[in-house]
């Protein structure tokens, strides 16, 4: 085969390669946009995601469920976003939650000022399947 | 004549050019304030005098002598103890606030404000006499009147615990509500009436002990912006207006409106 002739196919083949690896964005206003796991856990999965704006505070509540029959350890942390996407304040300590088999726990939150305009869930668990989620 | 002048009110109203868009002058707002008062007042008066005098006589040949002294005193005190309370309804315009409603609804293209002549007479419930008031040529040039009392205006500053945290929400803030009516000022028709409501606050997130002092100056700046907004609006909601005024700015620094809950879908 021709040298020129290999070019083609292999942009097209490293192309197809990049499509296999990077997932498309998760579109915005889904859970997926907002929560940023560490890696994949097994058996925790936000289940619920809902914020409210109280007393000029934006105000989160998450639903965690544990899908297994063993209890699962939960590390979470939220990143506070201005409206021009910058973080606000330090970064917060990891707070460890304990889910009991097959429960669903609700995590609550208050954003620390009134210039917090959006956020991101930070979660890990110990007992993670090591993928990218 | 009739549909002749409905026409030319359309045509006011809803020109296409700008030298045919309807004017409007814009009042300052009207108020009614309750004043109380109390005074007590104490008046003392004391005036006292003294007198006295004393003469002596001698007489050597006839061996008589003779003395004599008076005095007398005089004292007189005056006390006037009065205490009473007062109360009487001031009447004004408020100075403030009417800035942004002018600006926004030149934002919406439909309008050209004139100047109204502010109301300066005696502190009384004329200033509600509006048809008086165009009558008098308070508003010149201006096809329509937009007349705003205030309704109520309060201040709060609120201390709320954040739950969840150790922390407070220091938050003052200031409410105004003002009824509007946009008036013809040649028929006196009621062209568009609502109340609106100004809003705006300065809150901070405080730890225990410590204090803050609440900008005024930036909750009353948030207050005259809503308001104007909200103004703008409704006249263009209740005119029929082409939809085309948006209030540009939401709210400062998040999207979101205060109670609005956003769901995230799976």
């Amino acid at each position: 085969m021709h040298p020129f002739k290999i070019i083609p196919l292999v942009i097209a083949l490293s192309l197809l390669s990049a499509c296999a690896t990077h997932k498309p964005a998760p579109p915005p206003g889904s859970i997926h946009a907002k929560v940023e796991q560490l890696s994949e856990m097994s058996y925790l999965q936000v289940t619920d995601l809902r914020a409210v704006k109280r007393n000029h505070l934006l105000t989160m509540q998450v639903e965690i469920n544990n899908t297994d029959s063993d209890n699962q350890q939960l590390y979470y942390r939220f990143k506070w976003l201005d409206a021009s996407g910058f973080t606000i304040g330090s970064e917060e300590p990891w707070k460890p939650v304990l889910v009991y088999a097959y429960q669903k726990q609700t995590l609550t939150a208050v954003a620390p000022s009134p210039q917090v305009a959006d956020f991101r869930l930070v979660v890990q668990s110990p007992d993670n399947t090591g993928d990218l989620p | 004549m009739k549909p002749l002048g409905l026409l030319f009110l359309l045509s006011s109203l809803f020109g296409a050019g700008n030298s045919q868009a309807a004017k409007i002058a814009v009042t300052d707002l009207a108020y009614a304030k309750r004043v109380s008062g109390y005074f007590h007042l104490v008046d003392y008066h004391n005036k006292s005098s003294a007198r006295g005098s004393q003469s002596e006589r001698d007489s050597f040949e006839n061996s008589s002598a003779s003395s004599r002294s008076s005095y007398s005193g005089k004292s007189q005190t005056d006390y006037t103890e009065v205490e009473s309370s007062y109360s009487y309804i001031e009447y004004g315009e408020l100075r403030k606030f009417i800035g942004d409603i002018k600006g926004e609804i030149l934002k919406t293209g439909e309008f050209t404000l004139t100047q109204a002549k502010p109301y300066t007479a005696k502190s009384d419930e004329k200033i509600y006499d509006i048809i008086s008031r165009i009558k008098q040529g308070s508003y010149p040039g201006a096809d329509y009147v937009l007349f705003g009392t205030v309704s109520e205006l309060d201040f709060r500053d609120e201390v709320n615990p954040i739950i969840g945290t150790t922390t407070l929400s220091n938050t003052f803030s200031l409410m105004l509500v003002a009824e509007f009516s946009l008036i013809n000022t040649h028929t006196y028709e009621v062209k568009a009436a609502f109340s609106a409501t100004g809003e705006g606050q300065d809150m901070r997130v405080v730890t225990g002990g410590s204090r803050v002092a609440p900008s005024r100056a930036r909750v009353v700046s948030e207050v005259s912006k809503s308001l104007g907004i909200e103004v703008a609006q409704q006249i263009n909601e209740q005119l029929g207006g082409d939809g085309t005024y948006e209030n540009a700015e939401p709210s400062i620094g998040n999207s979101m409106q205060e109670g609005e809950v956003m769901h995230f879908s799976q």
